[in-house]
């Protein structure tokens, strides 16, 4: 009965969008551009758009990516981590996803169809027939409890961070009959649909994590995606089984093993020996070796994550912004992105993400180097020969020891009393913190996931080492609300200029994300370390 | 007696009159106070090298979140509080839960424990195998072109670290000849170059010091008896120049058993072999407090432990050392 309702009403709003011409208003429009606004109704999508590995036919028994380690544990709602978000998307998944092979775009995933009813309100419709791996039936019920468990949960719980810096803006999910779902937000979300693509917004079975409780869930996932779990050893192997049962295309490899292979050496040679059929992370010099066999290629795309220096303005001879400037405008970018990662990396227009859209302002410069004005930056500021370290920690991220090592240099030709210190990764986030390094990621593909999510109000960086002025927090704010796609071009663009002067922190680049694959292999890597064994991104030649 | 052994054997000696209760315990409190300096110097060392709940929960984790995680895992304590709850829970068997994995690390570890073991009891068999052979061999073939090879073999064996063994091996038998998987466990050929990369090192001792050892007691007065009395050559190797040439190849033998669990982790993380090394390097890293902490108080049990064994066995190999002090030389 309700479905019934609900269809006329729906067919109502597409009647109204189709015959008056997008009766939401312009601004609707242009926030869910890149979506189908218009609502499908009770027609399922029988597979997601963006296929982009032919389907061959061709099967296999085994497949095996080698990693440099695994999630620690399989809960969806907080796999922030790369390793959860390379691995988890193959048995959890999300009501939309963002389709990277065209620009990021929102698609279809286990909602076929949406509409947003009001500034706050917007609702899906959710793929009918959608089993999860226990033959449960995916209802709106279980999306209800999917976030009602995080939205719900205590701040001292483990689902605490997420819920305050993912899906904060949600207030309630309501399911409005089996098959439909509203999500109200407090305010004007403009980035909602982005927010529902990633962590933690993976849709879990209410009746099966209730049964076993979260803990044991977390050890025995259970979702809806094209793999089945099969067994996890911590540190060692995931194994995952194909979904025979999976709504959309059938995957072609019959089990998939996530293994660990933490040496970048011992991966290259597994997939050289054929014992591994994708090695990831893998970096720019070593492609030459992985495709010198003939046997296995290299697939890349610009990672969406910054490698950024976080500067403590609490900390000795970092309060002056002008220093920090100065810090800033010492290091050549262009020079470390060519040297030290041979050009596979993006220097960034003022610490803009490629992939902000419409919200990309190309008219910004690439984030400069002028040693000259960074001299007199210096010189002018109340910088009195404090030693800055430069703080790392060893390979944590790839070539900050080389990139340091730049860098340092640059300071010291700068004047500064630089020094390299190595950190230990149990002092971050304390007060022993000065210039050091970090990375930032786009997890939305929009500036609210750039310096607003990391650098915003109740982050670490304004409680921990930056004092924003209120002006930063005000256009923010305001930018994270508006839903005028114009609008929030100009506040951002505020915000860009603000966040020059201030610099809490300064990009350095964007690296590719690199992997070496078996050339018999359809398969692309993903901005976001996803390893998406989705048909539609993975097929066999042979 | 062999040089190897004089250390050992005299200071037996000086126990003369030692009851062999009285000597046990004495033994077993050293091993207590040696555990407890161990447990204490890691426990000190762990909480000085920073806060494992930025490690694992980011910097990004809330207030709330980070505090959540400190009461979970008893860090919100004083450290005295800290060190004696763990202490407590320590001597009731309880090794506590990893901080990364949330599972015991008991379980962690006896998960982990039959691949070290397997990986460790196929390069001692190739060790032993091989490596005594070739030192009884080249002390019977002592100054010949046999004993100079076999040396010059042990000698560059000895020489070359795990690392560079287990890179040579990957060249030759995984990329040149592709006889030979470079990673993981659970088929049998996976285990054959990360036991051989454990191995060499070992074999090549035992060849040096079987040799030294061997050569040593061929001038002992008891071989030319024996000899003379016209005992076959190798009723004379056999029974009495190798049994008695044994003592130091046994302890030899020993501290590397004992040193195994923790020595594995070059070879273990290289091969990707699913052990404890692999756990205890994953665990350093990630500031997982209570496995480090549990692991290092293992190795260290099984070091004293073995030792204590070693000790015990001398007894039996040579009569001429009595736990009771009857030194019968």
């Amino acid at each position: 009965m309700t479905s019934r309702i609900f269809s006329r009403s729906l067919t109502r709003r597409s009647a109204v969008l189709a015959g008056v011409g997008l009766a939401a208003s312009a601004r609707y429009a242009s926030v869910f551009a890149q979506t189908p606004v218009a609502w499908s109704g009770a027609t399922p999508v029988a597979t997601p758009e963006g296929n982009y590995a032919p389907a061959t036919g061709v099967e296999r028994d085994a497949f095996v990516v080698g990693m440099y380690g695994l999630p620690d544990n399989l809960e969806p709602a907080i796999g922030e981590s790369n390793v959860s978000q390379a691995t988890l998307l193959n048995i959890y998944e999300t009501l939309v996803r963002r389709d990277f092979r065209n620009g990021g775009a929102i698609a279809p995933h286990l909602a076929t169809a949406w509409t947003q009813e009001s500034d706050t309100q917007t609702v899906f419709r959710l793929r009918e027939g959608v089993q999860f791996h226990n033959g449960n039936i995916l209802t709106a019920d279980d999306v209800v409890f999917s976030f009602e468990r995080i939205l719900n949960s205590a701040d001292d719980s483990k689902f605490a961070t997420v819920k305050n810096t993912y899906i904060q803006t949600i207030a309630s999910v309501e399911a409005l009959d089996d098959l439909t779902v509203r999500f109200t937000t407090h305010a004007p979300d403009p980035i909602l649909l982005r927010r529902l693509t990633v962590v933690p917004s993976f849709i879990v079975n209410r009746a099966y994590v209730e049964e076993i409780g979260d803990d044991a869930f977390a050890q025995q996932p259970m979702g809806t995606g094209p793999y089945t779990f099969a067994s996890f050893d911590p540190g060692v192997e995931l194994v995952l089984e194909r979904n025979d049962n999976y709504w959309g295309a059938i995957s072609p490899a019959r089990q998939v093993t996530f293994t660990v292979i933490a040496e970048v050496a011992s991966r290259i040679t597994a997939l050289a020996n054929g014992e591994i059929q994708i090695a990831t992370s893998m970096s720019p010099d070593q492609v030459t070796s992985i495709e010198s066999n003939g046997r296995n290629v290299t697939r890349s795309i610009g990672l969406a994550n910054a490698h950024i220096i976080g500067f403590n303005g609490k900390a000795p001879g970092l309060a002056d912004k002008r220093v920090r400037q100065a810090l800033s405008l010492s290091i050549d970018r262009a020079l470390i992105i060519e040297a030290i990662f041979l050009g596979r990396a993006t220097h960034l227009r003022q610490f803009q993400f490629p992939d902000y859209g419409e919200l990309l302002d190309e008219s910004r410069p690439f984030t400069e180097y002028d040693m000259d004005r960074a001299k007199q930056l210096l010189d002018e500021s109340d910088y009195n020969g404090e030693k800055i370290s430069y703080q790392l920690i060893p390979g944590y991220y790839l070539n900050n020891d080389q990139t340091g090592q730049v860098i340092v240099e640059s300071w010291q030709s700068l004047g500064i009393n630089a020094e390299l210190e190595v950190l230990d990764a149990g002092k971050i986030g304390t007060d022993e913190m000065s210039a050091h390094t970090w990375s930032c990621t786009n997890v939305w593909g929009d500036p609210a996931a750039g310096y607003w999510r990391q650098f915003g109000p109740g982050s670490y960086a304004q409680s921990a080492i930056w004092d924003a002025p209120a002006e930063f927090n005000e256009i923010g704010n305001e930018a994270s609300q508006t839903l005028d796609v114009a609008e929030r071009r100009g506040l951002y663009s505020q915000l860009q200029d603000i966040w020059n002067v201030e610099l809490p922190a300064t990009d350095l680049y964007a690296i590719d994300n690199i992997a070496g694959v078996d050339a018999a292999t359809n398969w692309e890597p993903n901005p976001l370390h996803a390893i998406d064994l989705h048909a539609f991104n993975f097929s066999f030649n042979e | 007696m062999s040089p190897g052994s004089a250390f050992r054997v005299s200071s037996l000696h000086q126990r003369a009159g030692i009851p062999v209760i009285q000597f046990a315990i004495q033994r077993i409190l050293r091993s207590l106070l040696t555990l407890w300096i161990v447990f204490t110097t890691v426990f000190a060392a762990l909480r000085l090298s920073g806060d494992p709940a930025f490690a694992i929960l980011g910097p990004e984790a809330g207030q709330d979140a980070v505090a959540s995680f400190r009461e979970r895992f008893g860090l919100d304590e004083s450290i005295l509080t800290q060190y004696v709850l763990y202490m407590k829970n320590m001597l009731t068997g309880d090794m506590g839960d990893s901080m990364r994995y949330e599972r015991p690390v008991t379980e962690l570890f006896l998960a982990r424990l039959p691949a070290t073991l397997e990986l460790g009891a196929w390069a001692l068999l190739i060790a032993t195998i091989i490596g005594i052979p070739l030192g009884i061999m080249a002390a019977l073939r002592h100054d010949t072109i046999l004993d100079r090879g076999a040396m010059l073999v042990a000698f560059i064996g000895q020489s070359a670290p795990g690392f560079f063994v287990a890179i040579m091996l990957i060249l030759t038998f995984s990329l040149r000849l592709n006889w030979l998987p470079s990673s993981g466990r659970g088929e049998p050929n996976q285990v054959v170059m990360p036991a051989i990369t454990l191995a060499i090192g070992l074999l090549a001792a035992l060849a040096r010091m079987t040799r030294s050892s061997m050569l040593e007691v061929a001038r002992a007065d008891y071989i030319r008896t024996a000899t003379a009395k016209g005992l076959p050559r190798r009723q004379v190797v056999v029974s009495h120049m190798l049994r008695n040439a044994s003592l130091p190849t046994v302890t030899m033998l020993g501290m590397w058993i004992s040193g195994m669990i923790g020595g594995t982790a070059i070879t273990e993380t290289i091969f990707a072999w699913p052990g404890v090394g692999n756990l205890i390097v994953q665990a350093v890293s990630g500031r997982d407090y209570a496995v480090v902490q549990s692991l290092v108080l293992i190795i260290s049990a099984t070091v004293i432990l073995t030792n204590l064994i070693v000790d015990l066995a001398y007894s039996w190999l040579d009569p001429r050392i009595s736990m009771t002090g009857k030194a019968s030389e």
